[in-house]
């Protein structure tokens, strides 16, 4: 039931900020490109793998562990916008725009978990 | 400082997305929790909820602006909101770094990779092939949030 809370909770403001922070970068950013959602979703990638190097799962409440990392970061990042975003470049005529959009982000994200965690590491105090 | 008014509608547009965001992220975690997932699996529960938030929201982007009944507000209850608190972009990436180097994670991220782009347009083209909002058979977007829409042949 707390885990439940701790979900919706954790959902609600992560729609909330991803919506705050993406429309304001985008309106600055002023291209076509969704840069927005790009810092969004690397940023949430960062700070999920931050999370998981510090091992987060094991040391904090399982409510608590579960609505930061599945509730809060989990709706904070987004696929479905990324998605309709990259074919929204490729259909506006810009393939190029669309592909790196997708494998861009991808390998960015998965790098950002890597460094992440790898900080995560170091700044854990070893167990025991 | 902004008047009333537009605060107004900017802590409700928030307040439904928020909304729609809290759903969604429920709806997630409890399809996590009905499928769950050995660490060297394919992440059967986070691929499915993705694919599917694809594209519905590819749907939802392809309906003109006012077009969904009942509200304006929707949209973005259901795109912004749902729909980006069903899928995930971060647990994804950590799933896929979970699993690598490995067969596993090319596995994964290939699949997420080009499942984006065609779940998106799988939604998109679901709208056309159903003709929502062509122009003899849409309602003017502009009528009102209120009033419903014409009944469309069935």
């Amino acid at each position: 039931m707390t885990t439940l809370l701790a979900i919706l909770v954790g959902g609600f403001a992560g729609a909330v900020a991803r919506h705050l922070a993406s429309s304001s970068l985008q309106d600055r950013a002023g291209t076509r490109f969704p840069v927005g959602i790009l810092a969004v979703n690397l940023s949430g990638a960062f700070v999920l793998g931050l999370l998981h190097g510090l091992r987060v799962d094991g040391s904090w409440p399982h409510w608590l562990a579960i609505g930061v990392q599945a509730g809060l970061i989990g709706a904070y990042t987004t696929y479905s916008t990324w998605a309709v975003d990259s074919l929204s470049l490729a259909r506006g005529g810009a393939p190029r725009a669309a592909t790196v959009n997708l494998a861009g982000s991808l390998l960015a994200g998965v790098l950002l978990v890597w460094g992440g965690d790898s900080l995560g590491a170091i700044l854990n105090p070893p167990a025991g | 400082m902004a008047p009333p008014s537009t605060l107004r509608a900017s802590v409700t547009l928030l307040a439904v997305i928020g909304a729609g965001g809290a759903i969604g992220t429920a709806a997630r975690y409890g399809t996590a929790l009905a499928i769950p997932v050995h660490l060297s699996a394919y992440p059967v529960a986070t691929f499915l909820v993705n694919v599917v938030g694809a594209v519905i929201l590819g749907a939802v982007a392809a309906l003109p602006t006012g077009w969904l009944p009942a509200h304006k507000l929707t949209q973005p209850a259901i795109g912004t909101g749902f729909c980006g608190g069903l899928t995930t972009f971060s647990t994804m990436s950590l799933e896929i770094y979970e699993r690598a180097p490995g067969g596993m994670a090319v596995l994964y991220a290939g699949a997420s990779l080009l499942a984006a782009p065609l779940c998106a347009w799988a939604g998109h083209a679901l709208v056309k092939i159903a003709h929502v909002g062509s122009p003899d058979q849409q309602p003017p977007p502009e009528q009102g949030p209120s009033k419903p829409p014409e009944k469309r042949q069935t």
